[in-house]
């Protein structure tokens, strides 16, 4: 259950509150990593198109 | 880009992803858990972190639509600068508010119970974010000259929801918390949050300046070479014309 990365004590914490706290970790994570990947995509389609 | 701009990019993407790195240590590893939320107060570390970015990209993105209705006719090539700062922007702060507003919901169904509540901070917020992407989505259907104006006027009227969201937990009763800073008696973090939110408010506005840089600079590009092609095609047409005559 619990991930070496993200702390979990069964004692003050819930099972849900655990995945919901790795889920905000991962989902911040992943939304802003994709749209960075988006803005490079969107730069570099730029460039290339400007050296044509 | 100059070699001083890509010594200055590559400079402020080592410095980000670092200030990323330490700002996720310290959330998870080097903050004491709360003694009535338990270790779910970690979520308030990468919830607020969003709404400082809203609040910092989208009066960015008023300010630069205020420029482009103010340049267009004056200096093409600033209102062209303008109009990619405001979508750049716009993409981060809506960003922001959407996560914002996840993190909220993930956080409240533990906390509250509830997944969402149709109280005036939580109602307002999304009319802001609907606001946003209502900005954005006529940014891609729409084309011509006029984009950017109508973009830009619909930025200034969208901006009025800001402050209403701002001052919304102080207005009305709501489920939300007072803000943070300037909400009054009991407001503030409490000191053994500090440094945690600290990092990673600054870590995350580091990557949202580093992002919407980059989007900018590829949407300035974009858009020159739209007025180029433009050109080349009225001078195409003005020559076959005169040929003609």
């Amino acid at each position: 259950m619990s991930s070496p990365f993200v702390p979990y004590d069964p004692s003050i914490d819930t099972p849900m509150g655990y995945r919901h706290l790795l889920l905000i970790y991962c989902v911040v994570w992943a939304v802003q990593l994709a749209y960075g990947g988006y803005a490079v995509l969107q730069w570099k389609r730029s460039r290339k198109n400007k050296s044509e | 880009m100059s070699r001083m701009g890509k010594a200055l990019f590559g400079l402020w993407s080592v410095m980000t992803f670092s200030l990323l790195g330490y700002g996720l240590f310290v959330a998870l590893g080097d903050s004491p858990p709360d003694a009535e939320q338990g270790n779910m107060i970690r979520a308030f570390y990468y919830h607020f972190p969003n709404w400082i970015g809203a609040g910092i990209f989208l009066p960015l993105n008023l300010l630069a639509s205020v420029a482009y209705l103010a340049l267009r006719k004056k200096n093409v090539l600033a209102a062209t600068k303008a109009d990619a700062l405001a979508l750049a922007t716009a993409e981060m702060g809506v960003l922001y508010c959407v996560l914002g507003m996840i993190t909220g919901s993930l956080w409240g169904r533990v906390e509250w119970g509830i997944w969402w509540a149709w109280d005036a901070r939580l109602t307002t917020t999304l009319m802001l974010a609907l606001i946003y992407i209502a900005y954005l989505m006529v940014r891609r259907i729409s084309s011509g000259s006029s984009r950017a104006t109508i973009c830009a006027v619909l930025a200034i009227f969208g901006f009025v929801d800001m402050p209403i969201v701002y001052m919304s937990t102080t207005w009305w009763r709501t489920q939300h918390p007072a803000p943070v800073f300037g909400g009054g008696d009991g407001s503030g973090i409490a000191p053994s949050m500090m440094r945690a939110t600290l990092w990673n408010v600054t870590a995350w506005v580091a990557w949202g300046v580093l992002v919407a840089g980059i989007r900018y600079r590829g949407e300035l590009q974009a858009q020159l070479r739209e007025q180029e092609d433009a050109l080349r095609v009225l001078e195409e047409a003005s020559i076959e014309e005169a040929s003609n005559v």
